[in-house]
């Protein structure tokens, strides 16, 4: 029980929450105090209902799968080229611009996920494209998008497909989209003010009034639309704003904020991360104004109602074919994460022979899911699961908290408390920076640990 | 609609998406026509204004067959079409 429940401390109240047992409730120290140390017969029956919950048999621990790669979906990356050249980028488009992946390896990576799919009694053929920019290569999305529909309906599968975007593209590209692609990622970062700067044209023209437009018209159509939004130091001080402007204009299914990663580009455009506290303090008060606007707020990494063994594709069996024909399990440059000294790749494909998919590599790249050593005490571990594996729980990280983890366990905090007794008691600890320190920067969360201090 | 074939869209006639291919419908006469694959990629991208030499390659790459085999697949689903109704020539009134 005690390594499962968390006590974390909300002003002077604390916030008991067991992930795995789905249970949320905010107490007094008193009552925190009674529910570690006594018999349950002892205690008033609320305390003694809430004792009975985190002693009761957890949820299964979200862990790898076990033996053959069992994907959620496949990842293609048609080409790493772009239309933009947005400031930060450290995706490689400048560095490898032209590679743009075979036809012939498409289909094949289609055909192997198909027969794949059907022998192995997953009932969805989902398939990613991320970029560069997916679109800058039509036909590889064209072919990949056909050809699945066509293998899914043939093996009585249902097909899905997401795409990110950095949304500049021409009305027959979003008719394509609006017609056959489930979900756009679609990549704004506020209004024309920050978008014009940070992604400009390759050509260095504003971007925003082009992707606005494309964004209202796929809102209008039968797609989802996710706005991806990169926050940085500038623009984290106009969150609510931007993120009322993007909900009255654009109408999004969600918001999904992404803290600036930073790389040589960004630092060569003076761009910088949000300061952790304050964003925190920005995204809960804009993802209020989203709620407001039936729009969904997401910061992934706080995100508590999903169980997580790993933040991202990594140790998921995700396969992500890159324009070479080579398998990863992660979308990012592969000298990103060979300068972390991790090596990610789990196969090939071509059109010759197909996919080659390396059993060991799968199970290679599983086990580097397991918590880092600064997770296992902190409350939000089941959720962020220690985030990026290449950027922020590689082998040899610092074993304290960062940014990243400061950030996550606010919003984390803020949106149980909030939904256990409202925004007051979130207001109160967002106006306290020494409340939110001792709540962000506590070592330990685990009721075993809990020491009572401060109430 | 077929990149320096001359042909187009007859007018009225609009399609969507649907799981196994592409249901194509005539709003003056209420004809309607399935087309499954490859002929769905077919007139999906032709009618996208993707070039006859791209359509050829995708084709190419999807059915799994020689570029000239490709064409000579993507060309008669155009002359199926026109027979059908479905296309016009570039200057036909559709």
């Amino acid at each position: 029980m005690q390594d499962s429940t968390f006590v974390i401390p909300i002003i002077d109240k604390w916030l008991i929450y067991s992930p795995l047992h789905h249970l949320a409730a905010l107490l007094n120290g008193a009552a925190v105090s009674s529910l570690r140390e006594s018999n349950s017969r002892r205690l008033p029956e609320s305390l003694a209902s809430i004792k009975r919950a985190i002693e009761a048999e957890p949820a299964r621990v979200p862990s790898p799968n076990s033996g053959p790669a069992r994907p959620q979906f496949v990842g293609v990356i048609p080409t790493r080229a772009c239309n933009l050249k947005c400031v930060y980028c450290g995706f490689g488009a400048s560095s490898c611009p032209d590679r743009t992946m075979d036809l012939d390896t498409a289909v094949a990576l289609v055909d192997w996920w198909a027969d794949y799919a059907k022998q192995s009694g997953i009932d969805t053929l989902e398939i990613h494209f991320f970029g560069g920019e997916p679109l800058c290569a039509p036909d590889v999305v064209s072919a990949v998008v056909h050809h699945a529909r066509r293998r899914a309906a043939e093996a009585g599968l249902a097909a899905r497909f997401e795409i990110a975007t950095n949304g500049c593209f021409d009305d027959d590209s979003r008719a394509f989209l609006s017609d056959y692609i489930d979900s756009v990622v679609l990549s704004l970062d506020g209004k024309s003010v920050y978008q014009d700067r940070y992604r400009p044209t390759s050509s260095g023209a504003g971007t925003f009034e082009a992707v606005a437009a494309n964004a209202r018209r796929l809102a209008a159509s039968s797609t989802e639309l996710c706005v991806r939004t990169c926050v940085t130091a500038e623009n984290a001080k106009d969150l609510q704003e931007s993120t009322a402007w993007m909900c009255e204009e654009l109408n999004p299914s969600s918001i999904d904020y992404e803290v600036l990663q930073p790389t040589p580009e960004s630092d060569a455009a003076g761009l910088a991360p949000p300061d952790p506290w304050e964003f925190a303090t920005a995204f809960i008060r804009a993802s209020r104004v989203a709620a407001e606007a039936g729009v969904r707020a997401v910061y992934s990494a706080a995100s508590t109602d999903e169980l997580r063994h790993s933040f991202c594709p990594v140790g998921t069996d995700t396969i992500i074919a890159s324009p070479d024909g080579r398998l990863s399990a992660c979308y990012l440059l592969e000298e990103d994460w060979q300068s972390r000294g991790i090596d990610l790749n789990v196969g090939t494909v071509d059109a010759a022979n197909g996919v080659k998919l390396d059993q060991s590599a799968v199970e290679r790249v599983r086990a580097l899911t397991g918590c880092a050593d600064r997770c296992r005490k902190c409350f939000v571990r089941r959720h962020c699961a220690g985030g990026c594996h290449v950027n922020h729980s590689y082998p040899g990280h610092p074993d304290r908290y960062d940014d990243f983890c400061v950030q996550t366990r606010l919003i984390a905090a803020c949106r149980l408390v909030g939904g256990l007794v409202g925004d007051e008691q979130v207001d109160r600890l967002l106006s306290d920076r020494t409340e939110m320190e001792r709540l962000a920067l506590r070592a330990s969360d685990t009721l075993e640990d809990w020491d009572g201090a401060a109430t | 609609m077929s990149g320096g074939k001359q042909v187009r869209c007859r007018a009225k006639v609009s399609w969507a998406a649907q799981s196994n291919g592409l249901l194509l419908m005539r709003q003056d006469t209420g004809a309607s026509a399935t087309l499954s694959y490859p002929e769905a990629a077919i007139w999906d991208l032709l009618s996208r204004n993707v070039g006859y030499e791209r359509v050829v390659k995708i084709i190419s790459a999807m059915e799994r067959i020689g570029a000239d085999r490709a064409a000579d697949v993507v060309e008669s689903a155009v002359r199926q079409w026109l027979v059908d109704g479905w296309l016009v020539n570039g200057g036909d009134d559709g």
